[in-house]
């Protein structure tokens, strides 16, 4: 009984900045990035912001594999369908991403494929669907910046498929609960936003929606351009400044546990 | 076709390029002239998609007057006319009134006069009313003059006069060597035509230039500062640029200018030397808000769209009239760009690399954000005359966001000419380094969320020309002379 209580004491208590480690589910190690920040730097910032370990891709996908073989302990490579990130716009029309994506999961190992751009019916164009039966057959994540509308395509087409919702789409909590709610097998990482948890308060709403879903969130910093990598330390401290707002089981599951739990055996089980 | 479109041309042109003495039409408006006549008119109230009426009058520089005339339009890029044929009235005298004009789209149209057979013709730019509003809203010019509640000498003469005296005084700085006209320099729109300041050191950032800076609502170009008299106080205490402390400013104030400050403050300079200090900000201050430009070329423009004055649309010239369509147009400019000032006031990631050496980055906003809250001389502190903080609103308000990494204020765009090299670093020498830097616009460097504001322009090098020529346009017309 009295180990009971304290667990449950343990739980409400909020977690602290030094001890809360990240699980950054949003990371980009892109092309133009390499030489400004090389690899042993990622590391080393990394290590520095106390991330445990990292979801990263890369336009040009050499990156995140550079990264991978210099600490497979804290990288874990995602496959994105963008030679450049000038593909962003265009790579669901484009058939030579299938060749690429193909060529690219035959040589290497990858957790997910993504990030992607895809939003409302370009979901249902033949490269999407390609690519989804790619990541069926490996049994891979598909990580999507997408609307709910894409959201719901890629399900239509495989219902067993696991979802990353990057940024959640920056829809509204309720929005984001609803299809939380209808699938399984989705979760949300919260890059790049800040309504969740400004000036270190969570916002109630988003509160609930943490309550109700304690195991579908991740953050992330989303370094999207070379500059952004020594942002990084800073996320993760506002990242821990307003998961202190919440239980210290919640705030663990938010920042660490839940993409440890879905995505660091997946590179083992292959 | 091609052959009579030159030809046309060749015609307009030499049309513009006769005499305008030798005879006055009877109408007063925009003027054209040929070889042998010269030709006023005025439009009603010109929109796309709407007719309108003109009123023409015509004489000859010898001869008889004209009898007969005729009025057509055309777009020459579209390859096509108006989709009504006008009736021409004569009302006698030279005089005609022309009915059942429509330009039903937006773009340029050429107007075309034929008197007796002979043809005069303009070019000109037709706005639709999104367009026109937002030409508008980028005047009038000058602004009212308007003081700071924040500071209880803005506007005062004599406050003015001992700010002009600080801003040229070298002894503020520690070792009485910079002055804030060192890199404020007044022969140089009050900047310093280096990419970046070089007060007692350089610093990391291009120096902005001073005209009309009492119109921003931050200040610097990560607005760590939310008032024209705090921004003052920072390069005194900068250790790379005037390297002083407030006791070393107080001491000026008290030694060289009680007089001055008696005068601007009404009393003596005060013991306290960090309010004194700020006293010598918001004379800095109040001597800046002076600093406002001159009407410009666009401005003329703009007031001649809003007085429906085909006269004085057509004294702009047509390259920067094609540019300003582009601007409020296809190149979405004034998004940011907005307002009489041609500026929001806030604060944008225009996807200029912003590392400042390896391993170092210029956060910018994010990092103004977090300065501002912290400093003791912002709005929320006890410096701020206004004693309703109706002032601080921004302050208190402002919000902290991951999107602020990278992000710099939007600068003004008036005199913009007069003010290279551009951008937060002085990245880009000249103003067409900047529109190709928006022309060619790496869009990887932009994040995907929500809606794009900055695309790729991929402007023709006539486009590009015009951007620039649009730019120049807002030029303080004094600077021009």
């Amino acid at each position: 009984m009295r180990s009971l209580l304290a667990a449950l004491l343990l739980a409400a208590l909020p977690a602290t900045a030094e001890d809360l480690p990240i699980f950054d589910a949003h990371m980009h190690y892109s092309h133009d990035a390499w030489e400004a920040v090389p690899v042993q730097d990622v590391l080393a910032i990394l290590r520095k912001a106390g991330v445990r370990r990292a979801l990263i891709s890369s336009a040009g996908d050499d990156g995140q594999q550079r990264l991978y073989n210099a600490a497979p302990d804290l990288i874990i490579p995602e496959l994105r369908p963008y030679r450049t990130r000038s593909d962003v716009g265009s790579w669901f029309r484009d058939d030579s991403v299938i060749a690429y994506l193909e060529e690219r999961l035959k040589r290497y190992r990858y957790a997910a494929i993504g990030e992607f751009h895809l939003y409302g019916d370009n979901a249902d164009l033949p490269v999407p669907r390609r690519m989804v039966e790619l990541a069926r057959e490996r049994n891979l994540f598909l990580h999507a910046h997408s609307d709910a509308d894409a959201i719901e395509r890629l399900f239509r087409q495989w219902p067993q498929a696991r979802i990353l919702w990057a940024h959640a789409g920056f829809d509204p909590p309720e929005r984001v609960a609803e299809l939380l709610r209808k699938h399984r097998n989705l979760w949300c990482d919260l890059a790049f936003r800040t309504d969740h948890g400004a000036g270190g308060k969570v916002d109630p709403a988003w509160r609930k929606v943490f309550t109700e879903f304690p195991d579908r969130f991740m953050v992330g910093t989303d370094t999207y351009v070379p500059e952004r990598w020594h942002y990084v330390p800073e996320h993760a401290t506002w990242s821990r400044a307003w998961l202190s707002d919440l239980p210290r089981d919640l705030a663990e599951q938010i920042a660490w546990k839940n993409g440890e739990r879905l995505f660091s055996s997946s590179l083992r089980s292959d | 076709m091609e052959k009579r479109r030159t030809a046309f041309l060749l015609f307009a042109a030499l049309g513009l390029a006769a005499s305008a003495a030798a005879c006055e039409p009877p109408v007063k408006g925009a003027r054209l002239e040929s070889a042998r006549y010269a030709l006023a008119y005025t439009m009603s109230e010109l929109a796309v998609s709407r007719h309108f009426t003109m009123d023409v009058g015509a004489c000859a520089k010898s001869g008889a007057l004209p009898d007969r005339l005729k009025v057509d339009a055309q777009m020459p890029e579209h390859r096509h006319g108006m989709n009504y044929r006008p009736e021409v009235k004569s009302l006698g005298g030279g005089r005609w009134r022309v009915e059942g004009m429509m330009f039903h789209m937006p773009g340029r149209w050429q107007l075309a006069f034929e008197l007796d057979g002979e043809r005069l013709a303009t070019d000109m730019m037709v706005f639709n009313d999104d367009e026109k509003a937002r030409i508008l809203a980028h005047g009038p010019w000058p602004p009212k003059p308007r003081r700071d509640p924040s500071n209880r000498v803005s506007g005062k003469p004599e406050a003015i006069a001992l700010g002009e005296r600080l801003f040229f005084e070298p002894r503020l700085s520690s070792t009485g060597s910079v002055l804030c006209a060192t890199c404020h320099a007044p022969f140089r729109a009050f900047q310093d035509a280096r990419p970046r300041g070089f007060g007692l050191e350089e610093v990391e950032r291009n120096t902005p230039s001073l005209v009309n800076v009492g119109l921003y609502r931050w200040y610097g170009w990560d607005g760590a500062h939310d008032s024209l008299w705090a921004q003052s106080v920072r390069p005194l205490l900068d250790p790379r640029e005037m390297r002083a402390t407030p006791a070393h400013v107080a001491g000026v104030l008290r030694k060289y200018f009680p007089s001055d400050y008696q005068r601007a403050f009404g009393r003596a300079v005060p013991p306290d030397d960090e309010e004194a200090m700020i006293d010598a900000g918001k004379a800095l201050a109040a001597y800046q808000e002076t600093l406002v430009s001159g009407r410009t070329p666009f401005d003329d423009f703009r007031d001649a769209v809003e007085n429906h004055d085909a006269a004085g649309m057509r004294r702009y010239p047509m390259a920067a009239q094609r540019g300003l369509a582009l601007f409020v147009g296809k190149a979405n400019c004034t998004t940011c760009h907005f307002g009489p000032h041609f500026t929001n006031g806030e604060f944008a990631d225009a996807g200029i690399p912003f590392f400042i050496g390896k391993g170092r980055v210029d956060a910018g906003r994010l990092e103004g954000i977090k300065k501002l809250k912290s400093n003791p001389y912002n709005l929320l502190g006890r410096f701020n005359d206004d004693a309703t903080r109706g002032s601080a609103v921004g302050t208190r308000h402002v919000e902290l966001q991951h999107r602020n990494f990278g992000e710099f204020r939007v600068p003004g765009l008036r005199n913009v000419a007069l003010t290279a090299p551009y951008m937060h670093n002085g990245s880009l020498a000249t103003l067409r380094e900047v529109v190709k830097h928006y022309s060619e616009l790496d869009e990887e460097r932009l994040h995907a969320d929500g809606e794009r504001v900055l695309r790729r322009l991929n402007l023709t090098p006539r486009e590009s020309d015009d951007l620039v020529v649009f730019l120049q346009s807002l030029t303080d017309s004094s600077q021009l002379r």
